[in-house]
C-alpha cells in the first residue's frame, strides 16, 4: 500500500516537473519566432494577396494567380520550406489586409501595399525592401480634353477604399484649393465598372494599377494616365511585428531577388552559376561559400531555390508588368540603382 | 426537489455563462498576445479623407467622430426614405392582389415572386449600373425645365426664401392663432350649442391670412437652379446616383415582402367582415378603409417590423455601391487608423440601437392598434 502510494507520488512529482519544464520552455519557443515555427510545422505559408490586381496578383490564363506579389510569396516559400508551391493564397480586400495580418490569419502580406509610418508604427506591420515603386496620379478619358490634374476642378473622382489614395486625393485637391466629389469603392473591379461606365471624370490611383485597369478594359488609346507622379508609393511586402526572425527572412528574400539581378544570376543560369562561378559575391550569395543561410536559419541553397522558382527581380518584373505582360510598363523607377532606378539591396554578407 | 424546468433553466444559464466567459477570455488573451490595446481615443483625432455626400457639414480635418456621424446620418436618411417608399409600393401591390381583377392579381403575384426571389445584392448592382448608364452631365436628360438627370445624379431647382426665418415665424403664429380660435369656438359651442359668429369671423380671418402668407412666400422666393460648371452641376437640390440606386433597390426588394404581408393580413380576416360591410351598403373602398384596414393593420404590424429591421440592416450593402453610409465611412476610418475592433464595436452598437428603436416604435403602434375590450 505504502509502496503504491510512493509510486504515485513519484509519478505526480515527475509530471509536475515536466509541466514546469514545459512552462519554462514555452516562452523561449515563442521568442524563437512562433509564426516562422508555425510555417515550418504546417509545411505551408499563408500569403495575403490582392483580389484581381493585374501585374501584382491576378489569375493568369491558366487560372493560377500570377504577379510580382505572387512571385514574392513563392520566393518566401522556396527560402523557408524549399518548395515554392507550398503557399496558400488568401485574396483579401484592401480594407481587411492589415486586420488579417494582425490576427495571424496570414503569415505574409504581399498586396501592392505602400510602406507608411502609421502602418509600421500603429498597425505593427514590418515592411521589407520595396518590391515596386509606384506613384499616385489620375487617369481620364481622352475625350474630356484635360491635359493636367490641375484642370480637374469640380470633377468626380473614383477612388479605392482602404488605400493611401483617399488621403492622396484629398491632399492634392486641398493643396490647390479645388473642389471635387469622391466616389469610394472597395475593389478595382467595382472601380473599373464605375469609371469606364462614365460615373467618374477621373480615376485616382497608382500608375501601375491604373495601367492594369486600362489594359483590362481594352481601349488603351481612349484613356490618358498623367505621367507625373503626385506622390512616391514604395510598395513592399510585410509581416506582423511579433516575429523578428520571420521579418529578417522576409527582408533578405526581397534583397536576394534584387541582388541576383544585379549579379546576372537568372532562372536559366543559376545552377551553372552555383557550380562554376568564381565571383566571390556570387559564391556567397548562392551559398557556394556557406554562411548566409546559417545566419538566417535557412539552408545554404535558399537563394538558389528562390531563383530557380521565380527568377531574379528583373525577370519577375518583365514577366508580370514589363515586356512579357499585357501592361508593357517600362522599368523606370523600378530599374536597378546601377541603371538609374531606385531598386537596391543592402549587401548580402 | 428542483423541478425539471428549473433544472433546465439553471443548466442553460450555466452553459451560456461558461461560453461567454470562455469567449471573452479567449478574446482578451489573444489581444494581449498580439499587443493590441482597445482605445476609442482616435474618435477625437482629425481625419484626412473626404466623404462623398453628407447632410451635416464635414470636410477632411474634422474629427473621426464627426465623420462617423455623417455616415450614420446618411444611413438613417437612406433607411427612412426606403422604408416610406417600400411601404407605399408594398401596400399598393398588396391591395392590387386583393382587388380580384385577374390581370392585376397576376401582375402583383409576379412582382412579389420576382422581388422575393432575386438576391438583394443583384438588384442593387443592377440599379447602380442603370443609374450610372445615364448620359454624362454635358448631355444631361432634362424631362422638365430645370430638372437634370445624368450619371452624376438627379438635380432639381431648390426654392430659396429671401427671409426663411420670418416666413417660419409667420407660419407658426398663424397655426397657433387658428388653432386657438378653433378651440375657443368649439368650447363656446359645447356650452351654448351655437357656433359663435366671432369664431366664424376669426376663422375667415385666418384663412385670409393664410392666402396672404402664400402670396408673400411666393413673392420672396427665388429658385436656385442647378447649372453646369466645368464637370458637374452646381446649386439646386440633388441626390447622387448611389443614393438613388440604394433607395430604389431597397424599396423594390422590401416592397415584395410588404405586399405579401398586406395581402395575407387582409386575407386572414373573416369573410363575414366584408359581407357585413357590404350588407350595410358600404362600397368597396369604404369597406376597405373603415372595416378591413383597421383590423388588418393589427395583424400586419409585427411582420412589418421585421421587414423594417431587415431593411435597416440591409443598408450596409451600400458599401458595394459606393454610397457613404456608416459602414463605408467606418471602413475608411478603420483603414486610416487600424482601429478594427473599435470600429466594428461601434457598428454593432449603432445597428443594435437603430433596431431597438424601430422595435420600440412599432410596439407602441401595435399597442395603439390593439382591440380594446369593452
Amino acid at each position: 500500500m505504502t509502496f503504491s502510494w510512493r509510486i504515485q507520488g513519484h509519478a505526480l512529482g515527475c509530471l509536475t516537473a515536466l509541466a514546469m519544464a514545459g512552462a519554462m520552455l514555452a516562452p523561449v519557443e515563442a521568442q524563437a519566432g512562433k509564426v516562422l515555427d508555425n510555417i515550418k510545422q504546417k509545411g505551408n505559408l499563408t500569403c495575403g494577396v490582392g483580389q484581381a490586381v493585374p501585374g501584382f496578383s491576378a489569375p493568369a490564363a491558366n487560372g493560377e494567380l500570377a504577379g510580382i506579389d505572387i512571385d514574392y510569396c513563392k520566393a518566401m516559400a522556396a527560402a523557408i520550406l524549399g518548395d515554392a508551391s507550398k503557399v496558400t493564397y488568401r485574396q483579401t480586400s484592401y480594407s481587411e489586409r492589415f486586420v488579417l495580418l494582425a490576427s495571424g490569419e496570414i503569415d505574409v502580406l504581399a498586396h501592392d501595399t505602400t510602406t507608411t509610418l502609421n502602418r509600421e508604427g500603429a498597425q505593427k506591420a514590418r515592411f521589407t525592401f520595396p518590391n515596386y515603386f509606384d506613384g499616385y496620379t489620375f487617369m481620364v478619358p481622352k475625350s474630356l480634353g484635360v491635359e493636367s490634374p490641375d484642370q480637374l476642378a469640380d470633377a468626380t473622382v473614383c477612388i479605392l477604399q482602404g488605400s493611401t489614395f483617399e488621403v492622396n486625393t484629398e491632399n492634392f485637391f486641398k493643396s490647390r484649393g479645388l473642389k471635387y466629389t469622391p466616389l469610394v469603392l472597395g475593389t478595382w473591379e467595382q472601380l473599373d465598372a464605375a469609371f469606364f461606365g462614365g460615373r467618374c471624370d477621373a480615376f485616382g490611383g497608382n500608375y501601375g494599377n491604373l495601367a492594369g485597369s486600362r489594359v483590362a478594359h481594352g481601349n488603351v488609346d481612349d484613356y490618358v494616365i498623367f505621367p507625373n507622379f503626385l506622390t512616391l508609393e514604395p510598395y513592399a511586402p510585410s509581416v506582423y511585428g511579433d516575429d523578428e526572425e520571420l521579418f529578417v527572412i522576409a527582408r533578405w528574400v526581397m534583397a536576394a531577388l534584387i541582388e541576383t539581378e544585379r549579379l546576372g544570376v537568372t532562372q536559366a543560369n543559376v545552377q551553372d552559376m552555383v557550380a562554376k562561378s568564381s565571383d566571390p559575391e556570387i559564391q556567397q550569395l548562392l551559398g557556394a561559400k556557406p554562411g548566409n543561410g546559417k545566419d538566417l536559419g535557412l539552408s545554404e541553397d535558399w537563394v538558389v531555390k528562390i531563383v530557380s522558382a521565380v527568377g531574379n527581380y528583373g525577370e519577375s518584373f518583365e514577366r508580370n508588368l514589363g515586356k512579357g505582360s499585357p501592361m508593357k510598363l517600362d522599368r523606370g523607377l523600378n530599374d536597378l540603382w546601377t541603371k538609374g532606378g531606385l531598386m537596391f539591396a543592402a549587401p548580402l554578407r | 426537489m428542483i423541478s425539471r424546468e428549473r433544472l433546465h433553466g439553471v443548466t442553460f444559464v450555466v452553459a451560456a455563462t461558461a461560453v461567454v466567459a470562455w469567449l471573452s477570455y479567449n478574446f482578451s488573451a489573444n489581444l494581449a498576445a498580439k499587443g493590441i490595446v482597445i482605445d476609442f481615443g482616435f474618435l477625437r483625432e482629425a481625419t484626412s479623407f473626404p466623404i462623398g455626400e453628407s447632410i451635416i457639414a464635414y470636410s477632411s480635418g474634422d474629427t473621426y467622430l464627426r465623420a462617423l456621424t455623417a455616415g450614420l446620418l446618411n444611413t438613417i436618411r437612406l433607411a427612412l426614405a426606403s422604408i416610406v417608399l417600400a411601404s407605399v409600393f408594398g401596400v399598393l401591390v398588396g391591395l392590387a392582389a386583393r382587388i380580384g381583377h385577374p390581370l392585376l392579381t397576376r401582375l402583383a403575384k409576379a412582382y412579389v415572386e420576382f422581388t422575393r426571389n432575386v438576391p438583394l445584392l443583384l438588384i442593387l448592382v443592377v440599379c447602380a449600373t442603370a443609374v450610372r448608364a445615364l448620359p454624362n452631365p454635358r448631355q444631361a436628360w432634362a424631362p422638365v425645365d430645370g430638372v437634370m438627370l445624368s450619371s452624376r445624379g438627379l438635380y432639381m431647382p431648390l426654392p430659396v426664401f429671401a427671409d426663411g426665418m420670418a416666413l417660419a415665424i409667420a407660419a407658426l403664429a398663424l397655426v397657433v392663432a387658428s388653432w386657438s380660435v378653433w378651440y375657443l369656438a368649439l368650447r363656446s359651442k359645447n356650452e351654448t350649442g351655437i357656433f359663435p359668429v366671432l369664431g366664424k369671423l376669426g376663422l375667415a380671418g385666418c384663412g385670409a391670412a393664410f392666402i396672404a402668407l402664400c402670396f408673400w412666400a411666393v413673392a420672396m422666393t427665388t429658385l436656385d437652379r442647378p447649372a453646369l460648371v466645368g464637370f458637374n452641376f452646381r446649386g439646386g437640390w440633388s441626390v447622387t446616383p448611389e443614393y438613388l440606386a440604394m433607395l430604389f433597390g431597397l424599396a423594390f426588394y422590401t416592397s415584395g415582402f410588404i405586399a405579401e404581408i398586406v395581402r395575407g393580413s387582409l386575407a386572414a380576416l373573416p369573410k363575414g367582415q366584408s359581407e357585413a360591410a357590404a350588407s350595410l351598403g358600404l362600397g368597396s373602398f369604404l369597406t376597405l378603409w373603415l372595416v378591413l384596414a383597421p383590423q388588418a393593420l393589427r395583424l400586419m404590424l409585427p411582420p412589418l417590423a421585421n421587414q423594417y429591421l431587415n431593411l435597416i440592416k440591409n443598408t450596409t450593402l451600400a458599401v458595394l455601391i459606393g454610397y457613404p453610409d456608416l459602414v463605408s465611412v467606418g471602413n475608411t476610418a478603420l483603414n486610416q487608423t487600424g482601429r478594427a475592433i473599435e470600429t466594428v464595436t461601434i457598428y454593432l452598437l449603432i445597428y443594435l440601437s437603430l433596431s431597438l428603436v424601430t422595435s420600440v416604435v412599432i410596439r407602441r403602434l401595435e399597442r395603439r392598434a390593439q382591440l380594446v375590450k369593452l
